[in-house]
């Protein structure tokens, strides 16, 4: 290739280098058009039978919730599949071949700077890939819409069925709404703004006095006083300490007013840190905790001495150090355990009193992230309250909004015991109130839906409460989510599509750069073998770190980096220098999206910046390679 | 002179001929050497190779490619191509040395997709792997107990499951006609009806699902499989790895014997049902529930008596073999066990009468099947 007068751009006036995207796009449209000459959107309508035949032999399981998920996946793969095509075949071709054929001498002799060749192959490659994501995206849609209405119908068929068998008229909620509504919905989630607290739902009998903490035999649900003000500490030291404790006890629904058993502890806050647990000079396991009988009257009596005093049946040994906290727990199920403020008073050595003023925490926040419901056929129970503080209305939708209800399964009953939960809605502003009883699933998200008429936006509460006995159902962290309508099907198809045209566009850079330098055939090669390395790079760095010196290597200078300038993250930072590659899979989209779930625009945004900005570096490396070529030559 | 002008023909002629070119040539070469390297190497692989007396015999019926093992159509039980096949041969001749690559990010993603608990795309990627990987039963068993096993207690519901564990052995069964010989995929789909349908947790609800679905026990239709695994195993030795001769030769008789149980406590409830309406007054109900489990007694004699010679007719054949005498001692002890039951509920059979059945009841024991 002919040495260029590389003192050309910079004798172009400035105000002249508008034209510099003029050249741009007049090499764009060349490569664009050497692709409709090769007759490459052939592939397009080959791609979208593709699509429909595999889709179509593809056995499903549930077609009604699977089969459009499953065509969208697919077509996103064709796509995908597509573009990867364009950018290892077509992408690497263009370069070599106007080399190859000489036509890069009328080329480099105009005042068009290797950049802007290389800026303007791939963006003339994009443009190709968007054009060709664009006719199979269109058959996509199409077919999409023409599976979705065979769906709608199949899944009114089905819902005749299926309510014969529900357990409840809840669990076909999701099968109505596609029956409703139709398979193509989209959606985005509205996390709650408070809860879970865990609470008690109490029969209509059993009204609580405001001000009075409650807890439920047999759960996780604790009273707890923080005795750290107190001078709990300093009487133990010089003898024996009594805490008296009054209690409210109510009998069962069923009138048992059997004895209560609680178990009564003494803890540090941070028990393993502040407080040791054995006596400082023997050793001896000190005593944390005591099971005690609550009498008629709800008075309980437990005796406390200091760690000096040593172990001692049925004596709770106070803390050494560390704040001290009081807990009770109750043994008998269903048995409801009371306390308000004022309820505990220590009795010292010489006794004196101390009055605890302040009403028992229920249930402290500290364990709400391992929050779970002890299930009961009847009141009172435990009961998880949620709340949205205001969602606006004019984001919900036309459709009813969804609500995805996502447990964990805890217990053990027997597996024939199909477990029953209750969601209660609670419409702040109209005083409404619905309950909907339904199977929760352990593994999946359990779809409600609620009607317009009941809510349409605004504040909502939910209660949740497990109704099966003997059994319990866990809390995730967002065990109650809105699904909120995701706007209009095509949007957010096409959105998918525009991610897999930011992919086609890095993997057209990716097949241009090495097209600077080498063949078309060395070109395809690298290109193909950079895809897969990229797409196997956890793979290969868990190998290299794991099987190979490599990792002695990283551990060792992440260790000297350390020593020099302090930082947290060089080891994670020479984990990940070992393979640098870039992931250039994930701006395909995932199961989520094939499953509705609307990308968000920020998400877009950030995809486009990432695939902008690795665009722009690979342009700017194959133009110093084309440069250094045309040097050479 | 007849002159063609090639300036006047179509462009795209000249492409199309090229590609059906290329497609023949592709076919004439791979053909054959599907038919005359692979499949001979893959028969000698999966011990499909007959003794050279029963080769003369299926040469003199069916020609001597077919004996010899290098026709996949025309020995009998092998497994016959069929039109159903056709998509997956093409995609395996279309993706050629691609289909490892291609194979393996199936797997990946499969497993992925499982422990994400996305379920849309499985039993489709399931298929693809087994019908690209087709002629390797540990492909078709390890996938099939994903479908019986891991994915059902996905869910809550038993239908549900239920449904699964359906889907499992259908994909097996699609694995049997791939690999009829293969001793491992039907002993696997014994496993599927006896342990997961019959002895599961869930199994009560299952059991009676098979009887709706295929009208005969669960248990019965496992011995089937069962007893296919163990004529396989001896003239193909195709058991795979996993459990060992005796252990998996024993399964047929488990089932036989958890089959007796069954009918056995089928008549137990008829009896108790007969004694309840009899204490009631209802005589007629309780003569009708009476003969009903009379019925029953006769139909559990008759399969301890079965499980009986099965355990026995195995335990002769395992001393022959000298395998290890624990293995033996536990095929003595359950043979045992058939025999004694056989022996009891013939002497039942012998006693009872309608009017001593309130006395006889009392000294019944409802069998538990564990």
């Amino acid at each position: 290739m002919a040495k260029r007068d590389d003192t050309s751009q910079a004798s172009i006036p400035s105000w002249r280098r508008v034209r510099v995207w003029r050249r741009i796009w007049a090499v764009a449209l060349v490569a664009f058009r050497q692709g409709i000459r090769m007759r490459l959107w052939i592939l397009a309508p080959l791609a979208v039978a593709v699509l429909i035949l595999t889709d179509l032999s593809s056995p499903r399981f549930d077609p009604v919730f699977e089969v459009i998920p499953a065509a969208i996946g697919a077509s996103l793969l064709v796509m995908a599949v597509l573009a990867v095509l364009i950018g290892i075949f077509f992408a690497t071709y263009s370069i070599p071949a106007e080399i190859e054929t000489k036509v890069s001498y009328s080329v480099t002799t105009k005042p068009v700077g290797s950049w802007e060749i290389v800026a303007g192959k791939t963006v003339g490659m994009s443009i190709l890939v968007l054009a060709m994501l664009a006719l199979v995206g269109a058959g996509a849609y199409a077919y999409v819409l023409a599976r979705a209405g065979g769906i709608q119908s199949l899944a009114a068929r089905r819902l005749e069925e299926a309510r014969a068998r529900a357990a409840h008229p809840a669990d076909v909620n999701a099968l109505e709404a596609a029956a409703r509504d139709g398979p193509l919905t989209t959606y985005r989630y509205h996390t709650v703004d408070a809860g879970p607290d865990v609470h008690i739902h109490f029969p209509p009998a059993m009204r609580p006095d405001p001000g009075d903490r409650w807890i439920l035999g047999e759960t996780n649900m604790l009273l707890r006083w923080n005795l750290s003000e107190t001078p709990l500490r300093q009487w133990a030291a010089s003898g024996t300490v009594r805490l008296r404790i009054a209690l409210k006890v109510r009998p069962s629904a069923q009138g048992d007013k059997t004895p209560v058993k609680v178990n009564v502890w003494l803890v540090s806050e941070n028990p393993d840190a502040a407080a040791p647990r054995r006596t400082p000079d023997k050793g001896a396991q000190l005593v944390r905790q005591v099971v005690a009988e609550v009498s008629p009257s709800g008075v309980l009596e437990v005796v406390a001495a200091g760690p000096l005093a040593g172990p001692v049946e049925g004596v709770l040994n106070v803390p050494p150090s560390g704040r001290i906290q009081m807990d009770i727990t109750s043994e008998t199920p269903g048995r409801l355990l009371g306390a308000g403020g004022g309820a505990v008073r220590i009795i010292g050595p010489s006794g004196r009193e101390f009055h605890v003023k302040d009403a028992p925490q229920d249930r402290p926040s500290a364990a709400r992230a391992g929050a779970y419901l002890v299930g009961r056929t009847e009141l009172p129970r435990q009961m998880a309250v949620l709340r949205f503080d205001n969602v606006p209305g004019n984001v919900l939708g036309s459709a009813d909004t969804a609500v995805e209800i996502r447990l964990r399964l805890e217990a053990w009953s027997p597996a024939t015991v199909q477990p029953a939960a209750e969601v209660t809605f609670l419409n702040p502003v109209t005083g409404g109130r619905k309950a909907l009883t339904f199977t929760p699933e352990g593994h999946h998200a359990t779809l409600l839906y609620l009607d317009r008429a009941f809510w349409h936006g605004g504040p909502l509460e939910v209660h949740l409460e497990c109704l099966t006995a003997d059994d319990s159902i866990g809390l995730v962290p967002e065990s109650v989510r809105l699904r909120l309508d995701g706007g209009p099907f095509a949007v957010h198809f096409a959105k998918a599509i525009l991610c897999v045209w930011f992919f086609g566009t890095v993997l057209a850079a990716v097949g241009v750069l090495p097209s600077t330098r080498l063949t078309w055939y060395t070109s395809i090669l690298g290109t193909a073998v950079l895809l897969l390395a990229s797409f196997m790079r956890d793979f290969l760095r868990g190998f290299l770190l794991r099987e190979t010196w490599v990792r002695d290597v990283a551990w060792r200078v992440a260790r000297w980096a350390e020593a020099h300038w302090h930082w947290d993250g060089w080891d994670d930072l020479a984990a990940h220098v070992v393979v640098p590659l870039p992931d250039v899979w994930a701006l395909l989209p995932d199961n989520r999206v094939s499953m509705g779930q609307v990308i968000p625009l920020t998400e877009m945004a950030v995809s486009f910046g990432w695939a902008a900005l690795g665009t722009v570096i690979l342009v700017l490396v194959g133009a110093y390679l084309l440069r250094k070529r045309e040097v050479g030559a | 002179m007849r002159v063609t002008d090639s300036g006047n023909r179509p462009p795209w002629r000249g492409t199309l001929l090229l590609g059906l070119a290329i497609v023949v040539g592709l076919l004439a070469v791979v053909h054959p050497l599907r038919r005359w390297v692979v499949e001979p190497r893959r028969q000698a692989l999966l011990g499909r190779r007959e003794s050279p007396g029963r080769r003369l015999t299926l040469a003199s019926q069916f020609g001597f490619a077919a004996a010899s093992g290098t026709s996949m159509r025309l020995v009998p039980g092998r497994p016959a191509l069929e039109l159903s096949d056709l998509p997956a041969q093409a995609v395996t001749l279309i993706l050629g040395g691609f289909r490892g690559p291609y194979v393996v990010w199936l797997w990946i993603r499969v497993e992925d997709d499982k422990h994400k608990k996305i379920h849309f795309d499985l039993i489709d990627g399931y298929t693809k792997i087994a019908m690209l990987q087709s002629d390797y039963p540990q492909v078709w068993t390890f996938l099939a107990w994903n479908l019986a096993w891991n994915l059902p207690v996905q869910w809550q519901s038993l239908e549900r499951r239920y449904q699964w564990i359906r889907r499992a052995i259908e994909f097996l069964g699609e694995g049997h006609r791939k690999n009829p010989h293969s001793a491992h995929i039907a002993s696997e789909m014994g496993r599927i009806y006896s342990e997961k349908l019959g002895r599961s947790q869930e199994a009560e609800y299952y059991r009676r699902r098979v009887r709706e679905d295929f009208g005969r026990s669960v248990f019965l239709i496992a011995y089937e499989w069962y007893d296919l695994a163990r004529r396989l195993g001896d003239r193909y030795g195709s058991l795979g790895r996993g459990l060992g001769k005796p252990v998996m030769y024993r399964q047929a008789c488990h089932s036989l014997t958890y089959y007796a149980k069954e009918l056995t406590q089928e008549m137990y409830d008829a009896f108790a049902e007969s004694v309840k309406a009899q204490a009631a007054g209802h005589d007629a109900e309780a003569r009708k529930a009476f003969d009903a489990g009379l019925g029953k007694l006769d139909e559990a004699v008759n399969a301890w008596n079965w499980a009986r010679r099965d355990w026995h007719e195995q335990t002769v054949r395992f001393e022959k073999e000298e395998i290890m005498t624990d293995q033996l001692q536990i095929f003595r002890k359950f043979g045992r066990g058939a025999a004694e039951t056989t022996g009891q509920l013939q002497t039942l059979r012998k006693q009872l009468t309608y009017e001593n059945l309130p006395e006889t009841f009392k000294q019944m024991r409802r069998p538990e099947i564990q």
